[in-house]
């Protein structure tokens, strides 16, 4: 009995798209007999529009799902692009490409907006993975369910008490509100004694859709480093625009993102605002002045910024203009750079600055720098071995630069 | 009790007294335990639909009369479970099997069949697909089936009118360029109010359609059309106009060329190929050839080919352009700073005009090593001076921290102006040199394709392109203490008629996709054609 409801509850969050999937299993089958037939939401024809051939979008059946008043906003040109997408999402889903069985109305808009039909194509190739991802994954999850399940049954009963997990055990189980209490007082403690690091979120405009998205990911990760980090920052994010794409990616994640008692800070106000000239400095990958040491007397800006597809200069514009102290990492003193831009991500950027605050240790603090960027031998130990090196970087480079010629040749 | 014990206990009298069986116990709980029976591979998504597409095209390939069970071929695909071909888009998938195998009577029969099936008329996207198999075997239709394409096609405009886009019009297009009804897509083109994106493939069709009917007005404008937006000239279109020359006298090739000419288009190796080919036929003689860069001579002919020209109507069109679009740009301080930016023009005020600009790091970066006991720099500023030429070096600051000794030298002999550390250096290297008149010339090895980028608009590229081709002088450094200065290239490198008739006409390799190519501003292969 217990059983066959757990297996109900998570069919019922996967719909009745799961059916097709799960009929491939035997084992699982069991599990969920009462599954409404499959069926695709947004393209089931009504019988009549058949024979007139009149693609009528506005009659309710074609369409069940779609809520056309919250993805338009009740705007008139919108919603006449909104069908022209939907007829051509149609046409390409009948003959044969790889399109998502439902979209939710984030993804409706954010489809809306892309200008060419290539890129609408790639999102929805995007978007068909994922989905499948989803799909593969409730259904592993099942299937793991039932052989656990399956085991404990043929386990040797015992008549006294049981050990093991779910069962009886000699500690307690620390739950997750728990430790996100205790993450919480560490940043609460941050806020009043720690140090100060500012996140400069105004580069909104410069971005894509896509690169913006990427950002607000970027900018949770770093968060949630820094709170399980051991002498965590205070991060206070300025220039915060709460209409923006970005910030509102971040709250959709962070839900409580406006609670008094969560310990985020954001403000509309520019950091020039916040703390006098001489004391900022900000940490841009295009200027000359690299940073010796960490400061605690100066507060460090990031931009919250991803550049794919064009490197333009804006933060050092921002700092010329500012007139502020510009820094960038040693990165060139410390490390052998084999390939890759030296732009870091937000959250690298967090993680580098919070060990280098502990002591200045830069040969540990960049290491978090992702291995792919750098030389092969003695990745990280520059510092170390300082001049009396063995292997010279200058040779490593070298080699690397014959060995990828090489493969080019091989792959022709 | 057990864990009891083994505290007080040393491991190895643990081990003696044997609890193994606790060890096991512990180990069962906790790790997963392996199934004995051996479980068939799942069957993945992406291969699932891989064997569906097989199956299909292993059903189409192989079948031959004119009775197919299309019920069995559909059952055996959707019997595979997790593929991605299922119920509502196996039609789509069948249909364009066909399609792409060329069996226009299984793609009849299917049709048929689908018809029987949902009682009636098949949906949208079927019908489009029908229709471009209909294209691909256009020359074998009868009266009957184009009358049928021509009322569907028309059916079709009526009903999605209100919705129409690229692709579904591009379909109706195909459709009825099969039928003699061709000219009303034009209009159709017009009534769908999508005229600024529609596909090359549409316009292809109506100009191929234009060939073979012999409407060459309207064909070529048309392909004016096309390349005005999409910047393309497709093969198809090309052979097609040289089949309607072979058999129309009143047409030739050169109006080919011409359109080569007035665009200052550079084809593609495989299109080059097929025009010596066509014009070889036709008894002119077409040989490939080198231009030389010094004289601009063809090594073919000995013809002298044109020189650029440039009106001083265009130059200042550009300087402005310039000025706003690459100097400036959306934000003064990604590139300099105000500040900075009219400190410079104060000075270029001043000491304007100049004979040479030199963009001062890329000269020193071009070389490291001495030449005969001098940097490069210091060498080829001397080789300026001695010429009397009123020189310019532009650089950043820390270019004086690389010169050392020899920045005296230069300072007395040459104007210099450096940039902030942090501004770029080329936009001021340019900007100088427009500014300073037509006949300046500029020394750097660089190509400078980002700030053409920036530019915009077509036509200022071309006129920037052309302007950096006749006034930037290259290096050629040879190993001896040997520096000499490149002249630029003269010539024009477009297609074009000399005096006497004879045409040249460069072309490019054929790039492949993802793979590296040339700049586009130097063609090194031509073609001679001799009338």
């Amino acid at each position: 009995m217990l059983i066959s409801r757990c297996g109900l509850r998570i069919l019922s969050k996967l719909g009745c798209r799961a059916k097709s999937l799960i009929e491939g299993y035997p084992s699982s089958l069991k599990l969920c007999t009462p599954v409404n037939s499959a069926s695709r939401y947004y393209c089931i024809k009504p019988e009549g529009s058949l024979d007139t051939l009149d693609y009528e979008p506005s009659t309710s059946k074609l369409f069940d799902n779609i809520d056309y008043d919250l993805i338009t906003g009740g705007d008139e040109e919108t919603l006449s692009k909104l069908k022209r997408l939907i007829l051509e999402i149609d046409l390409l889903y009948e003959s044969g490409e790889q399109i998502p069985s439902h979209l939710k109305i984030d993804q409706w808009q954010s489809l809306l907006q892309l200008s060419s039909r290539s890129s609408r194509m790639k999102q929805l190739r995007y978007l068909f993975l994922i989905e499948k991802k989803k799909e593969n994954r409730i259904v592993r999850k099942l299937e793991r369910r039932a052989e656990r399940l399956e085991r404990y049954e043929n386990e040797p009963k015992n008549d006294h008490i049981e050990y093991g997990l779910l069962r009886n055990s000699m500690f307690h189980r620390i739950y997750e509100k728990q430790m996100n209490s205790l993450y919480n007082y560490r940043l609460c403690e941050a806020m009043l004694y720690g140090q100060d690091i500012l996140i400069d979120c105004s580069y909104d405009g410069h971005m894509s859709f896509k690169e913006q998205s990427n950002c607000a990911k970027q900018l949770l990760l770093m968060w949630s480093y820094n709170r399980t980090h051991k002498d965590p920052f205070n991060i206070i994010f300025c220039n915060v625009n709460k209409e923006s794409t970005v910030f509102k990616g971040l709250s959709k994640t962070i839900p409580t993102i406006d609670d008094p008692t969560f310990p985020f800070n954001y403000t509309k106000q520019s950091y020039l605002d916040l703390y006098p000239r001489e004391k900022l400095v900000y940490l841009t990958p295009h200027c000359n002045e690299e940073l010796k040491e960490y400061n605690y007397d100066d507060v460090y800006i990031i931009g919250a910024m991803v550049d794919k597809m064009k490197v333009e200069p804006l933060s050092l514009a921002k700092g010329k203009r500012d007139k502020i102290r510009m820094a960038k990492l040693p990165l060139d003193l410390y490390l052998d750079w084999k390939q890759g831009t030296k732009n870091l991500t937000i959250n690298q950027m967090i993680m580098i600055m919070a060990d280098l605050k502990i002591n200045n240790n830069w040969v540990e603090a960049l290491k978090h720098i992702p291995r792919r960027k750098l030389l092969e031998v003695d990745a990280y130990q520059r510092g170390h071995i300082g001049n009396n090196q063995r292997i010279s970087a200058k040779r490593i480079r070298e080699d690397f630069r014959r060995n990828s010629v090489y493969n080019l040749l091989i792959k022709k | 009790m057990c864990s009891l014990i083994r505290k007080h206990l040393p491991w190895n009298l643990l081990k003696v007294v044997s609890p193994r069986q606790t060890i096991i116990h512990t180990q069962r709980l906790l790790s997963v335990v392996t199934p004995d029976i051996i479980e068939p591979r799942k069957v993945k998504g992406r291969f699932a639909s891989e064997e569906q597409k097989r199956i299909i095209a292993e059903f189409v390939t192989k079948s031959s009369s004119t009775f197919i069970d299309w019920n069995e071929l559909k059952s055996s695909v959707l019997s595979i479970n997790r593929g991605y071909i299922n119920e509502k888009n196996i039609n789509g998938c069948i249909l364009e099997a066909c399609s792409q195998q060329k069996r226009s009577d299984l793609v009849k029969s299917f049709m048929k069949y689908v018809k029987e099936c949902s009682n009636g008329k098949p949906n949208l996207a079927l019908e489009l697909l029908y229709i471009r198999s209909w294209y691909k075997s256009r020359e074998e239709l009868t009266d009957d089936d184009q009358y049928e394409i021509q009322t569907s096609c028309q059916s079709l405009f009526k009903n999605n009118l209100h919705l129409m886009n690229p692709v579904l019009l591009e379909a109706i297009v195909m459709g009825l360029c099969c039928t003699p009804l061709w000219r009303d897509s034009l209009e159709f083109i017009k009534a769908s109010k999508i005229e600024n994106d529609i596909t090359v493939n549409t316009l292809t069709c109506i100009i191929l359609r234009a060939f073979e009917e012999s409407e060459m007005d309207l064909g070529w404008t048309l392909i004016h059309n096309l390349f005005n937006r999409h910047r393309i000239l497709p093969l198809e279109i090309v052979a097609a106009w040289f089949s309607l020359c072979e058999k129309n006298v009143n047409c030739s090739y050169r109006r080919v060329l011409e359109f080569l000419r007035d665009n200052e288009y550079i084809i593609r190796e495989d299109l080059a190929e097929l025009i010596r080919n066509k014009i070889k036929q036709s008894g002119i003689k077409a040989t490939t050839t080198m231009v030389y860069h010094h004289n601009g001579k063809c090594k073919n002919c000995n013809q002298v080919l044109k020189n650029v020209d440039i009106t001083d109507s265009e130059f200042k069109m550009l300087q402005e352009c310039f000025l706003s679009n690459v100097m400036v740009g959306k934000n003064i301080f990604n590139n300099s700073s105000p500040q900075e930016l009219n400190d410079f023009k104060d000075f270029i005020e001043i000491t304007a005009p100049y004979d040479v600009v030199v963009d001062g790091l890329n000269l020193a970066y071009a070389y490291r090593g001495k030449v005969g006991n001098h940097s490069i720099t210091k060498v080829i500023m001397k080789n300026f001076i001695a010429k009397k030429l009123k020189v310019l070096l532009i650089g950043r600051k820390h270019l004086v921290k690389m010169l050392g000794k020899e920045f005296d030298f230069i300072k007395k002999n040459a104007h210099i102006f450096f940039t902030n550390d942090l501004s770029k250096d080329d936009p001021f290297v340019l900007y100088a040199a427009m500014y300073s008149g037509i006949n300046t010339q500029i020394l750097t090895r660089d190509l400078m394709r980002s700030h053409k980028f920036l530019l915009e608009d077509v036509h200022m590229k071309s006129i920037f392109q052309k302007w950096l081709q006749i006034h930037r002088l290259g290096l050629k450094i040879r190993p001896g203490d040997e520096v000499m200065i490149k002249e630029p290239i003269k010539h024009l490198q477009a297609t074009q008629e000399s005096e006497n008739g004879i045409w040249h006409m460069p072309y490019q390799e054929i790039k492949e996709r993802g793979s590296w190519s040339k700049p586009d501003s130097s063609p090194d292969k031509w073609m001679c054609i001799q009338i």
